[in-house]
């Protein structure tokens, strides 16, 4: 869309696929979708080249197409996925939290999936076979079933999901496909009313298609095996069977940083209560997020779904002290002081947590001993943290103050602000603009005459915090493509001793390179960390403004 | 520009100066940040005080290992796409040393994926053995009544195109005709060329010589 994103889409593309794939991804980033003629006239590559990239691009999810009919003939036109395409800066961020929660499999697993984009369980355990070996006093059967488990796990917990061929077509079309399906079963055209009841119907059923059972996963029954040394075979009763998850062999899954957006935004929702109250809140409403976390689809919704306080107390990790972390009065303790049960304290700290001035948990109306998350509340939260964060570092503590101030009282005149933060307003007037212009005030012009002179006009100062969002997240991509064309500058200005790296006999014997270089490579190494770091450092910023 | 020049002249000299004598920079991060504004712009290049970024800790650490090693695999995967390596003009020692990656890396067309992720045109690039058909609606023509249309000089005229209306047996429908995966040589798509950028255009060039002026 703006500048700043296509050139960091352009970058990204030209990092991890190389400059030809960007030609390409340039093309379609900044012209929109196009067939492959076109593409070959834009970028002056064979068709043919144009097509491997384009094969690339789709087996990676980060292009989509559409055929369409036009005359005589059938087109296939091209589109970028932003969306995937922009998740992929996260990827770092992705490889270490599978490492955290699935080990080292699970980075092997996930690295698997990023290389080639999408894979069968099979092709993927083959691939990590291949690539890093087994480890010795483990065979090959051992290691595929390890494997096999841990892929299970990733996809039940919907951190990996199923690509099915419909996800490569786009959904403008899609979605056209459907709508046009339902009104050719009418003998007139839709009525403005009914088109609007038939989008709302296939909205409603495309929700429940995500609700439903995870796509991939088959359910079989097995016998549990435990009849060793049993010398004669027993008749298997309804008790032996079991009913086991597996992966379908024949179906491609890959990477699904949505999930992992919603692990992290739930981290950072429970890190809130930390610093507001104390460590034990946190852990209470991590375990509440991890239990509502499985009915979650994406960090737009709402409200969670509700957590009863008894699932809660059974989940609470064995180490949590609630006893010692809550002060009773001694009227609640009853005569003789006994110390409080464990289910009165989580009462009481769920108490807390309700009646907290963010209003994230609250009561479930319809069921008692049921509470839900208020995610939306959440999410604002942690963008008005943020961006005060962002103004402060930048700006200073007044600015902040002011942005405070218009965030909790609404629209102010000039004047007005002035007084309440008690700053002339001359200086005022200042901070306003130099706010205005970073992005994150906006300027409301009431007029009371017909002719809007600017005496007689009222200039009312207000934060919008959607608007302000999109306006850093865009500065952002920014900087982030900044940081990301000095890696290439730093590494084109050391390209002739990169070079000499490469060759088979530097490679083999290190003593080649003298130590100028050696100290040169270090320096390369340490910037390219630095910058890449950064880079993740302001991603994390980015998923906070744009995707919770 | 003579004005940008002054300034900067002079304010190069006082600046050199500035920087021997140990003036501190500007700050423009953080409380003690001095804004430009309209009355008071400052200097327009200042010496500015950078922000230090924190040093990484061990997690970001970790993190970047394991994404430059994932970058290494992706440069050596059939994934990355460069110009096959020309043979230069010179032939030097140290060529002997140097790989052709694009020579080294696999083809595309040994990655495991499946074709009903991708448009028929690409199917050729999983599978080079596949014949690309190119899916086309036509219409049937019976040739034993062109001559018909020739002797008869009444042939109805379409007033959209101004040409004659087909007569012939039309039958709409997909037809898909075959035809062998383009070479390189041959390759010329310009069948699919949506917009012929302006090829089409009657250029009927300059009235007489525009003179020379």
């Amino acid at each position: 869309m703006s500048t700043h994103e296509n050139r960091l889409c352009r970058l990204i593309v030209r990092e991890h696929f190389g400059p030809i794939v960007e030609k390409v991804a340039n093309v379609l980033i900044r012209k929109g979708r196009m067939p492959v003629g076109l593409i070959a006239n834009f970028t002056a590559l064979k068709p043919r080249q144009v097509r491997e990239c384009l094969f690339v691009l789709i087996q990676h999810n980060l292009a989509v197409y559409a055929e369409s009919q036009e005359k005589s003939r059938i087109v296939t036109y091209y589109e970028i996925n932003r969306t995937e395409l922009l998740n992929r800066v996260l990827i770092p961020k992705v490889l270490h939290s599978s490492q955290d929660w699935f080990e080292r499999d699970g980075v092997l697993i996930t690295q698997s999936l990023l290389t080639h984009g999408k894979l069968t369980i099979t092709d993927c355990v083959a691939d990590i076979l291949k690539t890093s070996g087994i480890a010795p006093g483990k065979t090959s059967t051992q290691r595929t079933q390890s494997l096999n488990k841990v892929f299970t796990r990733m996809v039940k917990e919907k951190c990996l999901i199923a690509v099915r061929p419909s996800d490569s077509l786009t959904t403008a079309d899609k979605d056209m496909a459907e709508e046009k399906r339902e009104t050719d079963k009418m003998t007139l055209p839709p009525t403005a009313a009914e088109l609007a009841s038939i989008r709302k119907a296939l909205g409603a059923q495309k929700q429940a298609e995500q609700n439903a059972t995870i796509v991939g996963l088959k359910r079989r029954l097995d016998t549990m095996d435990d009849s060793y040394g049993e010398k004669r075979p027993r008749l298997l009763t309804d008790g032996d069977l079991v009913i086991v998850e597996e992966v379908e062999t024949d179906v491609y899954f890959k990477v699904n940083f949505d999930r992992f957006i919603i692990r992290w935004r739930n981290v950072q929702i429970a890190n809130l209560y930390e610093a507001r109250l104390n460590p034990t809140a946190k852990t209470i409403m991590q375990t509440i997020m991890n239990l509502a976390e499985e009915r979650m689809i994406n960090c737009k919704e709402e409200h969670s779904s509700p957590v009863s306080i008894m699932l809660l107390l059974n989940s609470l990790p064995k180490d949590t002290n609630l006893i010692d972390t809550l002060e009773f009065d001694s009227s609640d303790l009853g005569p003789n002081n006994t110390k409080p049960k464990i289910h009165e304290c989580l009462d009481k700290y769920v108490q807390i947590l309700e009646e907290d001035l963010m209003k994230i948990l609250k009561r479930d109306a319809g069921r008692s001993g049921q509470y839900i998350i208020n995610l939306k509340m959440a999410s604002e939260i942690l963008k008005k943290n943020l961006i005060q964060g962002i103004v402060s570092a930048r700006f200073g503590a007044p600015y902040v103050r002011i942005m405070n101030m218009l965030a909790d009282k609404g629209k102010l005149e000039e004047k007005q602000i002035s007084r309440f933060s008690m700053m002339p307003v001359k200086d005022v007037r200042e901070k306003l603009t130099t706010l205005c212009t970073f992005g994150v005030l906006n300027l409301q012009e009431v007029p009371k005459t017909k002719e809007r002179t600017p005496s007689r006009t009222y200039y009312l100062w207000e934060v919008i915090l959607s608007r302000a969002a999109d306006t850093l997240t865009d500065r952002l991509y920014h900087t982030m493509g900044n940081l990301r064309q000095r890696r290439f500058v730093e590494r084109a200005k050391r390209a002739v001793l990169l070079n000499k790296c490469e060759r088979t006999d530097v490679k083999a014997d290190d003593s080649l390179l003298n130590a100028a270089e050696k100290k040169e490579l270090e320096t390369l190494n340490g910037v390219l960390e630095m910058l890449e770091i950064q880079e993740l450092r302001i991603a994390e910023m980015v998923i906070t403004l744009r995707d919770f | 520009m003579s004005r940008g020049g002054g300034r900067g002249g002079g304010r190069g000299g006082g600046r050199g100066g500035g920087r021997g004598g140990g003036v501190p920079g500007i700050q423009t991060f953080g409380p003690d940040a001095i804004q430009a504004t309209f009355k008071n712009p400052g200097e327009t290049y200042p010496d500015i005080i950078l922000p230090v970024a924190r040093p990484p800790t061990d997690d970001e650490g970790e993190m970047y290992i394991a994404m430059k090693k994932l970058q290494e695999t992706l440069y050596s995967s059939p994934y990355y796409l460069t110009e096959p390596k020309k043979p230069g003009a010179i032939t030097r020692y140290t060529d002997r040393y140097h790989q052709d990656q694009a020579a080294k890396r696999p083809k595309l067309d040994t990655i495991k994926s499946s074709k009903s992720f991708f448009p028929d045109e690409l199917h050729s690039i999983l599978d080079p053995k596949t014949i690309t058909r190119k899916r086309q609606i036509s219409q049937k023509y019976d040739i034993s009544k062109i001559d018909e249309n020739e002797d008869d000089g009444d042939a109805e005229i379409d007033p959209e195109t101004g040409l004659a209306k087909k007569t012939g047996d039309g039958e709409d429908g997909l037809e898909e005709e075959e035809y062998e995966d383009e070479e390189d040589e041959d390759d010329n798509d310009y069948g699919e060329n949506y917009f012929d950028n302006g090829e089409g255009d009657d250029d009927d060039g300059d009235d007489g010589d525009g003179g020379d002026y």
